[in-house]
C-alpha cells in the first residue's frame, strides 16, 4: 500500500527532524516485533513439545553430531540451493506438498480399508468394478454417445455400493468372499448385458435406465414413508405392501412417461429390466456355492505356497487396487492433458507405482537380516496389504506430479526440485541406519510406530492414539461428505440465484447476515444443539461418530458456505 | 434426460427443462435456508430446556447468587462463571488488541511485499492451531514458566489461559483491522505527506483514525471469540468455579476459575441424567452465552456499518 511512498519520509536534513524520526523508527520496530510475537511464542511452544515428544534430552552428543552431519548438512545445503534456484524451489515445495497430502490421505484410505476387510473389497470389485469396465468396453467398442455411456456406468457403481452394505455384514474368509462375489457378479454381468442392449437400441436402454432408477426411488420413498409413519404414528400397511405400492407407482410413472412421450412403443420392454436384474440376482445366489467351492481351493493352495505374507489379500489388492488404480490415474492424466498427451510420459505413473509395490512388498515379506533388524517397525509390523493400500495413495499423486514435470522439459534446472523430498528422506534413513549400526544412543522417542498403532492404556509406554486417530478420521470424512454439497449449494444459491430486491431480496439479506452471525456462535453452543437435536430428539446414540459429525457439519456449514463464495467468514 | 439423441429440437422439452431448473433452484435455496434453520434450531433447543430450568431455579437466583455448585449444594448462581469468562476475555484482550493493531499497522503501512508474503500465512497458522492444543500449552508450559514470576500461582489459573487465548485471537484482530487499513485510500496518505507529516504521523494520525470502524469491529469479534473459547480455557483454567473475594492479583488471575464454556463441558462430561435440573442448567448457560456472542456480533456489524467512512 503505502510502502511506495517510503522516500517521502527520508528527505530533509539529518539534524532537522531527528527527534520525530526516532519516534517513527521506534514505532516501526515495535510494530514489527508485535507482528512476530505471537508467531515466535507459538514456535517456542512447538519446539518444547517436539523436545518432549521425541524426548530429545535422552540422546547423546554423538547422535546430534551424526544427525547434524548426515541429515542436517545435506538438508540445509539443499534448501540453500533451492532458495537460489527459485524455479527448482517451487517444484520442490510442490512435490513435498503432494507427498504430504499423500501421507495424510493415505491414513484416511487406510482406515477405509481397515473397516472394509479385503473380502468385502474383493466383492465390491467383482460387483461394481468388472461390470463398469464391461460397460466402458462396450461403449468404446460401439462408439456410444459418451454422456449416455457415463450414465450407464453409474448403474453398476451404485448397485455395487448398495450391495456393499449387505456384503459388509455378510460372511468373512476367502470362500465366503468368493461366494458372495459370484452371487453378486451375475447381476453385474446382467447390467453389462443390458448396457450392451442399450448401446444397440438406445430407446430400450433409456427406458431400462429410467425403470431401474424408478425402482430405486420407489424403494427410497417406501423407506421414507415407513420411517415417517413410525415417527408420526401413522397407520400404514405392512412394509412389503408399502414398498410394492411405492415401486409400482414409480414404474407406472415411467410407463406413463414413455406413452406420453414419443419413444417407440416397443421400448416399453425396458420396464422389465429391473425384473431381469432381480431374476439374475436370484440365479447368482443359486449357482454361487458350487463355484466358490471350486475357486476357493486354488486360492488356499496359493496361500500356503508363498512365505509369510497372506497371498490372497496381497493378490486381491495388487490386482484390484494397485494395477488398475495406477493405470487409470495415468490414463486420466493423459486424457485431461495433465501430462503430455503426445508422449508416453503417463506410463511413469503405473510403472513407478507397480515397481514400488513389487519391491516394497518383497522387502516387507522377506525382509530379514541386519537391515530388517534395524527398522523393525517397517519390516516387522507393516504387512504387505497395509503397504499396498498406503503406497497407492502416497505415490500416485507424486508420480503424476513427476510425469507432469517431465512434460515441461527434461533438462530444466527445476527438475532437480522433484528429487528434493527424496534426498531429505534418504538422508534421514541413512542417518538413522548409521546411528543404529554404530550403536549411538538416540532419543527414546515417545512418538513411534507403537504409539500410532496402540489403543489408550493405563501404562504410558503402552499407550497410543490409534483409536482416537481412527475416530478423528471417521468424523472428518463424514463431515466432508455432509458439508460439501450443502455448503457449495448454499454458496451457489447466494451467488447465482438469490434475488436482490423485494421480498426475496430481504430474505437473501436475512440469510447472509445469519450466515455471518452463525460463524460467531461458540462451538460449545453447537455441542448443546447436537445434544438437544440429534441425541435427544432424533435419538442418535450419545457419543457416536454420526452424532458428532452431524453436529460438526452444522458448525462448519457457515464457514463452508462463505469460503465457497470466495470470501472468508468473520471468524 | 431424453435430449442427447436425434436432431436438435429447440421447441421440445421446454416444460421438462424448466421443471428441472425449478427443482435445482428449490434445492439450492434449501441449502442456503438451512443456515436459518440451524439458527432457529439453536434457539429452540436452548430455549426449550432453559425455560424448564428457570421453572425449577428462579432467574433471580441464577443472575444474583455468587456460588455455582450444581452437584453438591444445588446452587445455581451464574456470577462465578461470568467472572471466569470476563477474566479470560479481559486478559486475552490485553494481549491481542494492542499486538493485533500494531501487526495490522505494520502489515499495511511498513511491510515490504516479501515480508507480507511470509508474515500473513504465519499469522493465519496462529488461528489454525486446534484450541485444545493451546490449552495443553498453557497447562504444561506457560504455567510453569509463570511460576518463576509468581511463585504462588496455582496449576490452573486465568493468566496462562488468557495468554494462549490472546495469541489465538491475534490474527482475527490483525486481519480484519488490516483490511480496514488497506481500504483507506492512498490519496489520504499522500495528503498527509504533502503537509509534511512523517510516516509515523501518517500511520497513527491518518490511517488508524480512518480505519476506526473496522478496527472496532475486529475488537468486538475477537472478544466474542474469546468469550466463546472452550477447550483452551477448560484445560488452562480448570473446572473449579470461584468468585473473587478481594480485588488482588492473586484472587483475580492466579487462581483457578471456571468459564461459562468450561461449566458446560464439566456438566456435559459428568454423568448427569437427561432431564435433571443440572442437565437443563447446561442450556441456561448456553443460552446466556449465545445471547452475549450474538449481541456482540450484531453490534460489530452495526459499528462497521454505521461508522464506515465511504471513500470514492
Amino acid at each position: 500500500m503505502a510502502a511506495d511512498t517510503e522516500g517521502a519520509t527520508g528527505t530533509g536534513g539529518a539534524k532537522f527532524g531527528e527527534v520525530s524520526r526516532l519516534k517513527g523508527i521506534v514505532f516501526e520496530y515495535v510494530s514489527l516485533a508485535a507482528s512476530w510475537v505471537g508467531i515466535v511464542a507459538l514456535g517456542v511452544l512447538l519446539a518444547y513439545v517436539a523436545y518432549d515428544a521425541f524426548d530429545l534430552g535422552t540422546a547423546s552428543t554423538e547422535w546430534y553430531a551424526l544427525y547434524g552431519t548426515v541429515f542436517g548438512l545435506p538438508t540445509v545445503g539443499l534448501v540453500a540451493y533451492l532458495v537460489r534456484n527459485r524455479a527448482g524451489g517451487r517444484v520442490a515445495v510442490g512435490m513435498s506438498t503432494v507427498l504430504l497430502a499423500g501421507v495424510v490421505g493415505g491414513m484416511a484410505v487406510l482406515v477405509l480399508f481397515v473397516v472394509l476387510d479385503p473380502a468385502t473389497w474383493f466383492v465390491y470389485v467383482l460387483t461394481a468394478g468388472i461390470p463398469t469396465a464391461a460397460v466402458a468396453a462396450v461403449g468404446f467398442g460401439y462408439g456410444v454417445d459418451p454422456r449416455w455411456q457415463a450414465r450407464t456406468m453409474l448403474l453398476p457403481v451404485a448397485g455395487g455400493g448398495l450391495l456393499l452394505g449387505a456384503a459388509a455384514t455378510g460372511g468373512t474368509g476367502p470362500a465366503a468372499a468368493v461366494e458372495l462375489g459370484v452371487e453378486l457378479l451375475v447381476p453385474g454381468v446382467a447390467v453389462a448385458a443390458f448396457a450392451y442392449a442399450g448401446a444397440r437400441r438406445e430407446a430400450f436402454g433409456r427406458v431400462g435406465a429410467y425403470a431401474v432408477g424408478a425402482v430405486f426411488l420407489g424403494a427410497l420413498a417406501g423407506f421414507g414413508l415407513l420411517g415417517a409413519g413410525g415417527v408420526f404414528g401413522l397407520a400404514l400397511p405392512s412394509p412389503p405392501v408399502v414398498y410394492a405400492a411405492a415401486v409400482g407407482a414409480a414404474l407406472l410413472g415411467v410407463v406413463g412417461y414413455v406413452l406420453a412421450g414419443d419413444e417407440p412403443a416397443e421400448s416399453l420392454a425396458g420396464v422389465l429390466v429391473p425384473g431381469l436384474l432381480a431374476a439374475s440376482g436370484v440365479a447368482g445366489r443359486a449357482i454361487a456355492p458350487p463355484i466358490a467351492e471350486v475357486l476357493a481351493g486354488p486360492v488356499g493352495a496359493a496361500a500356503s505356497a508363498v512365505g509369510s505374507l497372506d497371498p490372497g489379500i496381497w493378490t486381491v489388492y495388487f490386482l484390484t487396487l494397485v494395477v488398475p488404480g495406477s493405470l487409470v490415474a495415468g490414463l486420466v492424466a493423459r486424457r485431461l492433458e495433465l501430462v503430455d498427451p503426445e508422449s508416453e510420459d503417463w506410463l511413469a505413473v503405473p510403472v513407478t507405482v507397480i515397481a514400488a509395490a513389487l519391491a516394497g512388498s518383497a522387502a516387507v515379506a522377506y525382509g530379514t537380516g541386519p537391515v530388517a533388524d534395524l527398522w523393525p517397525w517397517f519390516f516387522g509390523i507393516v504387512t504387505a496389504d497395509i503397504y499396498l493400500v498406503y503406497l497407492l495413495t502416497l505415490l500416485t499423486p507424486a508420480a503424476l506430479f513427476y510425469a507432469r514435470g517431465l512434460a515441461r522439459d527434461r533438462t530444466r534446472p527445476e527438475t532437480v526440485g522433484l528429487a528434493a523430498p527424496l534426498v531429505v528422506v534418504l538422508a534421514a534413513v541413512v542417518a538413522g541406519t548409521t546411528a543404529k549400526v554404530l550403536g549411538v544412543p538416540g532419543p527414546e522417542s515417545w512418538v513411534d510406530w507403537q504409539f500410532v498403532t496402540s489403543a489408550a492404556s493405563r501404562f504410558p509406554e503402552r499407550a497410543g492414539l490409534y483409536v482416537s486417530l481412527i475416530g478423528s478420521i471417521f468424523i472428518v470424512v463424514l463431515v466432508a461428505v455432509f458439508t460439501f454439497p450443502l455448503g457449495v449449494g448454499a454458496a451457489i444459491y447466494l451467488e447465482e440465484y438469490a434475488p436482490e430486491s423485494g421480498w426475496g431480496g430481504r430474505l437473501t439479506r436475512v440469510i447472509q447476515v445469519n450466515v455471518s452471525n452463525l460463524a460467531g456462535v461458540p462451538s460449545v453452543v453447537y455441542g448443546l444443539l447436537g445434544l438437544g437435536l440429534f441425541v435427544n430428539l432424533v435419538n442418535i446414540q450419545f457419543g457416536t461418530v454420526l452424532a458428532a459429525s452431524l453436529t460438526l457439519s452444522l458448525l462448519i456449514l457457515p464457514s463452508a458456505a462463505s469460503s465457497s463464495r470466495g470470501r472468508c467468514p468473520a471468524s | 434426460m431424453a435430449t442427447d439423441t436425434g436432431p436438435p429440437d429447440l421447441t421440445d422439452d421446454g416444460g421438462l427443462r424448466s421443471a428441472r431448473e425449478r427443482t435445482y433452484h428449490v434445492l439450492l435455496f434449501v441449502c442456503a435456508a438451512l443456515s436459518v434453520l440451524v439458527t432457529l434450531a439453536i434457539i429452540a433447543t436452548l430455549l426449550g430446556d432453559a425455560v424448564d430450568f428457570f421453572r425449577a431455579v428462579s432467574p433471580v437466583e441464577f443472575f444474583t447468587k455468587t456460588t455455582w455448585s450444581p452437584s453438591i449444594e444445588g446452587i445455581y448462581g451464574v456470577w462465578p462463571l461470568v467472572f471466569g469468562t470476563v477474566a479470560v476475555t479481559v486478559g486475552s484482550a490485553a494481549i491481542a488488541l494492542p499486538v493485533g493493531v500494531l501487526t495490522a499497522i505494520y502489515l499495511s503501512e511498513y511491510a515490504s511485499k516479501g515480508t507480507r508474503a511470509v508474515l500473513k500465512p504465519l499469522l493465519e497458522v496462529l488461528a489454525g492451531v486446534p484450541t485444545v492444543v493451546y490449552g495443553y500449552f498453557a497447562l504444561v508450559y506457560v504455567t510453569p514458566a509463570l511460576r518463576v514470576l509468581f511463585p504462588e500461582i496455582s496449576t490452573f489459573n486465568a493468566v496462562s489461559g488468557s495468554i494462549v487465548v490472546g495469541i489465538m485471537i491475534i490474527p482475527m484482530v490483525s486481519s480484519i483491522s488490516e483490511d480496514a487499513m488497506n481500504a483507506v485510500p492512498d490519496s489520504l496518505r499522500q495528503a498527509g505527506y504533502g503537509l509534511g507529516a512523517t510516516k509515523f504521523e501518517v500511520s497513527t494520525g491518518i490511517v488508524v483514525p480512518a480505519a476506526t470502524s473496522g478496527i472496532a469491529s475486529s475488537f468486538i469479534l475477537a472478544l466474542s471469540r474469546a468469550i466463546g473459547e472452550t477447550m483452551a480455557v477448560t484445560l488452562a483454567m480448570g473446572m473449579q468455579s470461584r468468585f473473587p473475594e478481594a480485588l488482588t492479583l492473586n484472587e483475580l488471575l492466579l487462581q483457578p476459575a471456571q468459564t461459562m464454556t468450561a461449566a458446560i463441558v464439566n456438566i456435559g462430561l459428568s454423568d448427569v441424567t437427561g432431564g435433571s435440573v443440572q442437565y437443563k442448567s447446561l442450556f441456561a448457560i448456553g443460552l446466556t452465552l449465545f445471547a452475549i456472542t450474538l449481541a456482540m456480533n450484531v453490534v460489530s456489524d452495526l459499528v462497521a456499518e454505521r461508522y464506515r467512512e465511504e471513500y470514492e
